[in-house]
Formats: structure tokens, sequence, C-alpha cells
């Protein structure tokens, strides 16, 4: 018998829970129904104002950061607010940062992520329903440049792709192909806010085709790898424009880790972006505080990820005499998990318990039991929880 | 009056400076007239060095020996230089002694205007690698010509000149262009000498806090290396407490059984044996995701692949495009591989128990 059929488990093969190996789990939110009700909240007063969500989420490591970005995707793909009143266009980015990385590198990442097909095809459907594109595109854009490289993308061949390179901020571009596109400088040349304000075009572009941009940013803790003072200001420039309340049409739900807020990265907390985006706007994902927390969380998981019907079967045929809640725990077992996992408070994280449960399987699955006994937690609770 | 200099001191003679004095022509960024020869001795030394250095850390030109200046410092009179050929090879010797980096392209000329006057030309090319230093008598120093005069660079010159004049910039570029063609994206190494080495030596030397690490090898010695080992990776295993889990065949050679008994005396490692194994992946988990790296290839753990035999490894790093990477790995061979059919569990983790 497989490991998923011995645990009963439903439509996976281990107690692991990670969207990026499985995206169903981006469904599920365990144990922190505090701070999803306060993410949920936020979004929703956001899409009123500032028109998109501007949001920080940060914890040390393994608190569930990750799982939160995705959770709210998954949120807002199936449970989407009423005042949110256009198809979300989430998109999940994966920043790389390095010494010496300055704003046009972030840009290009996040633009890279919408990507040249969607705005083409936002352009051409804008195209088809106005007289005067050109003149819709300045609507959206007051920027005359930005105007006239989002009208060239229509143009097909080299121009299309160069103006495509534009918007991206490509300072390899010669005089003559600039020229060609009608811009009188490259993106970024005079600083951060002309790129802000592609990245800001793109999302009304976007609103203007029903949709609404939100970027998913994970790991930005890794700004703090930025050495360089002026790579570092560049992007605080970027930063600060693109939280500015001038931009209700690309949002972002940005991830970091940090022990207190005092940890992050400077440029996500200094006090012109932590004003513009509001202190609500910042949002712990902490430890599991207490021991009924642990619990809540152990039970909801074991809940989704077990088939009840079959457990219960099993439960019932095989007299394995433990309760369906917390199944394939003992009731001691169970006890003596939630014990070990909140005896140290710095190490009371989803990812430490989702480990320790997924390990306590393995051996129970090791020894032929069915169920997982305090024997099982004592083995492997000390290794993940010390 | 001014008139443009297209020359080049092949181009220079007599013509030229004959010109320069009939046409009053004015000193400027690039041209300086000096009445005489710098006298012999520290002072005319430094004089010299200042003049030549300044030009070449503005737009380089051309110093011209022995055509004397009015007070507005347009050319007005000849003078001849003694012994020109001399003086130029002291032109060049003082400037090569003392003028870092060296100037590439400094010449210096003797023309003879008139008969039995002479001046020389001193070429100072516009210079790809300023800013340039004087080193004299133990002091450095940095100087450049505005307009018509020199004066010491300040520290704001002098930094900016490092960090933008072309050549350096073109050296980052080509740099940046190089390790890109040799390494490709930022979290994607191939290794193609000696891989499983390169990951054990990662393992053992990183100073990044690891939260696991998984072997996934058909076949495991004692991996000795010259810098590595299996008995080093099992040090570092002990000391920080990392859970290890072990995915291997059976063994049935000698090497393979000493690499087995060095892990089953390690109390973290787990050890299980699969004998339908094939794949070669390795994957070091850590507390901050960046730090995290895997590796997948051709490359068994053992002395021979580090040593003999020609493998070939793909290294995965914990950035970008690397995190989903290494967590598709850590996720088949850590959860996925243990509970496969077939995977027998030999040896657990053992520590001790909460009593």
């Amino acid at each position: 018998m497989e490991f998923k059929e011995w645990f009963c488990l439903k439509d996976r093969d281990s107690f692991t829970i990670d969207p990026k190996i499985n995206p169903t789990d981006a469904q599920f939110y365990f144990g922190r129904t505090d701070v999803e009700k306060r993410i949920t909240a936020q979004l929703r007063k956001s899409f009123i104002a500032p028109g998109t969500p501007k949001i920080m989420v940060w914890g040390p490591y393994g608190s569930g950061k990750t799982q939160t970005l995705y959770y709210v995707h998954w949120y807002l793909d199936n449970n989407k607010p009423h005042s949110c009143k256009l198809i979300p266009r989430v998109l999940h980015v994966d920043i790389e940062v390095a010494s010496n990385s300055t704003c046009g590198d972030i840009h290009i990442q996040l633009v890279e992520a919408v990507g040249r097909d969607a705005v083409l095809q936002w352009v051409q459907a804008l195209f088809k329903q106005v007289s005067d594109i050109n003149k819709e595109l300045l609507d959206i854009t007051s920027d005359k440049n930005i105007a006239n490289a989002l009208a060239e993308l229509r143009a097909g061949g080299d121009s299309s792709m160069n103006a495509w390179r534009w918007l991206q901020g490509d300072s390899g571009l010669k005089p003559r192909e600039l020229e060609a596109l009608h811009v009188t400088r490259r993106l970024g040349q005079i600083g951060a806010g002309d790129m802000v304000n592609v990245l800001i075009s793109i999302g009304e572009l976007a609103e203007r085709n029903g949709e609404k941009l939100i970027f998913m940013i994970d790991e930005m803790e890794e700004l703090m790898n930025v050495r360089s003072g002026d790579s570092a200001e560049s992007i605080h420039q970027y930063m600060r424009k693109v939280a500015e309340p001038a931009n209700s049409s690309a949002g972002f739900i940005i991830g970091f880790k940090a022990d207190t807020l005092n940890d992050a990265p400077a440029i996500l907390i200094r006090d012109d972006v932590r004003s513009r985006i509001g202190e609500i706007n910042y949002l712990e994902i902490p430890h599991l505080p207490a021991v009924q927390d642990v619990k809540t969380f152990v039970q909801e998981m074991l809940r989704h990820l077990v088939d009840q019907g079959a457990a219960d079967k099993k439960i019932q045929t095989e007299d394995l005499g433990i309760t369906l809640d917390t199944y394939p725990f003992s009731a001691e077992a169970f006890e003596l998990l939630c014990d070990y996992a909140s005896q140290d408070p710095v190490k009371s994280l989803p990812r430490n318990l989702i480990n320790c449960i997924n390990e306590c399987a393995i051996q129970a699955w090791d020894q032929q039991s069915q169920i997982v006994d305090e024997n099982i937690v004592n083995d492997v609770a000390p290794l993940v929880f010390g | 009056m001014t008139l443009k200099l297209p020359w080049t001191i092949e181009s220079i003679g007599p013509e030229e400076i004959v010109s320069l004095i009939k046409h009053r022509m004015l000193e400027t960024l690039s041209l300086e007239f000096k009445g005489a020869m710098y006298p012999l001795g520290d002072a005319g030394q430094r004089e010299l060095l200042r003049d030549v250095a300044a030009m070449a850390n503005a737009d380089g030109g051309f110093i011209i020996i022995g055509v004397e200046e009015d007070q507005l410092g347009r050319a007005c009179n000849l003078s001849n230089v003694e012994r020109p050929a001399v003086a130029c090879d002291r032109i060049i010797q003082t400037c090569l002694d003392s003028i870092i980096d060296r100037i590439a392209g400094l010449k210096a000329k003797s023309i003879e205007v008139k008969p039995n006057v002479h001046i020389v030309v001193v070429c100072i090319p516009s210079s790809t690698a300023k800013p340039h230093m004087i080193t004299k008598n133990m002091k450095t120093d940095f100087w450049r010509r505005y307009d018509r005069c020199k004066r010491r660079m300040t520290y704001a010159e002098i930094r900016r000149g490092f960090t933008s004049f072309d050549y350096f910039q073109k050296l980052s570029e080509i740099e940046a262009k190089l390790t890109r063609i040799q390494v490709g994206p930022e979290y994607a190494h191939l290794e193609m000498e000696n891989p499983v080495e390169k990951f054990l030596a990662k393992f053992i030397y990183s100073s990044a806090r690891m939260t696991n690490l998984t072997i996934v090898s058909p076949y495991i010695g004692v991996a000795e290396g010259p810098r590595v080992s299996l008995q080093r990776a099992c040090s570092r295993i002990e000391r920080e407490k990392i859970p290890t889990y072990v995915i291997t065949t059976e063994p049935t050679e000698d090497y393979h059984k000493k690499g087995i008994d060095l892990l089953n005396a390690c109390k973290y490692v787990e050890l299980r044996f699969n004998k339908q194994l094939h794949a070669k992946v390795f994957v070091a988990m850590a507390l901050e995701t960046s730090d995290a790296f895997g590796m997948f290839g051709s490359g068994n753990l053992t002395t021979a692949a580090m040593e003999k035999n020609i493998e070939i490894g793909m290294l995965i790093l914990g950035r970008g495009h690397g995190r989903d990477i290494l967590k598709q790995l850590y996720h088949w061979s850590c959860i996925q591989l243990r509970t496969f059919p077939g995977s027998t569990l030999v040896k657990k983790i053992t520590i001790n128990r909460r009593t």
C-alpha cells in the first residue's frame, strides 16, 4: 500500500503543504484566523482606497509568509471582495536582488512578470474599442513617451520588440531606435519615476481591460544584499513612488523575513515608504503564540489533508482506538506534539509543525504502524523543536 | 584669436609652431606654452609631472616648450631649448618613473623651428586610465588641468575618476558578461569538473545555518578528496545536528560498505536502501532560502567520482528561480523518495528523547 493510502491522504502523497509543489495548497491557511481576518479586511479596504492593495507581510522564517501570499491569491480568485470590481490578475514574482541591483533590475522583473503578450493584448483590445488609440493611451498615461511606446507594441517586428525593451528599461537602445519609437529618452534616464510611471500605466491599461494588476513579491529580505548606497537609494525611490497614493492601479503584496520590523530591509520601512503604505498595512505573520494556536493549526491541517471519510472507516474497521480529529495521531501523541511545538516560541512555526508531522508519519510508515504514537513523536519532535 | 588643433605629434612641424606665434594662439585646456625647459632638480621635476598629469587627467593635449606666452596666455616668442633630444628623454623618463598609471602614448619630440632654435613638443593623449597619480619622494598627488591652469583634484573628483572612466566600466561590463557566459543564470551553474566534490565542499565550508541534508546516491564511499571527505561532512552533521537523509543501494562492494559504516556511526543520519535507485541528487536546505543549494547530475558520492571519473552536475542555488527548483528537488528526494516502494529504512535518526 502506498504512503498516501496508508494515511488516507486526500490528493497528495505526503503531509507537506507547499503551493509551489501542489498549487491547490494555496487554499489552506490553518490556525491563522486573526491574521486571515486582518489581511482580508485590508484587502477589502484597499480596493476602495487607495484603489489597489499595498500590503507588506513580514515574520520569521517558516512563519507562513509565502503561504500567505498564495492564500491571498487564492482568496482573490475564489472569494473576491465586492470592493474589487475587476478581475484580479495576480502575478507571483521571485525578485532577484544582487549587491549592485538598482531599481532598473527590480523594474524589469516586474514588467517581465506581466509579459509582453499580456500588455500587447490589452493594447490591441483597447484599439478595437476606441477610435483614437493614441489619444486613449495619452489619457491612460500623461507621459507621451510611455504612450508612444505602448502604441508601438502593435507595430510588430523589431519596432514592437524595441518598444517592449524600452518599457522594460533596457538601456541598450540606440538613438536611432529611440527615435523610431518616438521617445525622447531612455526609460529611467532621469530616475525611478519614469519606470514607476510605466508600471502604473500598465496597471491602468489592465484596468481598462477589466483586470486588476497585483504583484505578489516574496523574499524581499534580499534587499539586504544591496550594498551600494546609490543602488539602495534608487530602489528606495522606486518603492516610494509605487507606494504613492497616485498609484491606484499596480498593487503589490510584499513578503519579507524579519523577526521584528526593525530587522526589515531599510528600504521597505523608511518613514516615507511607511507613511505612504500605512502602518496598518504592515502585517506581521508571527510564531504560533500559544499551545492552543498550535493545536488549532495541527487539527485544521489534518482535517484538510486527510480524507475524513476514508480515515473514519479505517479507524472503525482497524479499531485504531483514536479519534478522527487527531488522526493519524493518537490523542496522547497529538498532545505531546503540540507540547513540543510550543515549548520554544521561536520554533513554534508552521514550517516546523508541517515538517514534524510529515516525519512522524514517515516513521509510522517505516514501522508499518497505522497511527502515530507517543514513541514516534518522542523520536521525531526533539529533532525539529529541540 | 584661437586656432583649432587637429594635430598629431607627427604632423607638428616648424610651420605649425610659427603659425601658433603668428596668430597669437591662446593657451587652452589642451594646449600649454612653456617659455623654458623645466629646470633640473626636485622643483622642476615636480612642475613637469604636475603639468603632464594635469593634462592627462583632463582631455590630453600638447605642452610646447620653447614658446613664450604673454600675460594673457597667448603665444608670442620663440625661445631655444638647449639639448632638445636630452630634454625629450628626460621628460619621458621622469613621467614614466613618477606617474601611475603610465600615460599610454606619451611622446616628446624636438622640432628645429629656425636654424639653431629648437622647441620640444610633449604630446599627452586623451587617457582611458585616469586619474593619473604623481608619486615622488614618498608623496602622492592628483592634479588636473582646468582651462589654462591646473590645481589639485578634490577627493570627489578622484573618486569619480576611479569609478567612471571608460576602462574601468568596460572592465566591469566584460567581467559581468564573462560571468554570465561561464556560469549561466545566477541560480544555476553547470559544473563540469568535480561536481560532487564542489557540493560537498560547499556543504562542509558554508557558514550558513543548514537545516537539512539529503543525499541520493546509488553508491557511497568514504569520498576522500584533497579538500573534502564524507567524514568531514559527518563531522559537521554531528556538530550542528543537521538531520540528514540518505538513500542509496544496498552495498555489496567494500568501498560502499565503508561509506555506509561512516554514515551508520552518525546519529543524525537516516539511511535507506532502494535497489532501483539510479538518480544522484544532493540537497542542502538552510534556514535562509538564499543559502540553500543542491546538485543533480552523474556523480555518486564516491572518491572515484571526485578524482577519477568524468562527471557533470548542475549546481542550483537558492536564488530567483533556483528556489523553486530546490524545493522540487527537496520534495522529491526528502519527502517522496523516502516513501517510494522499495525504499527500506535501515537506520533512523536517533537522538536523546525527552524522558
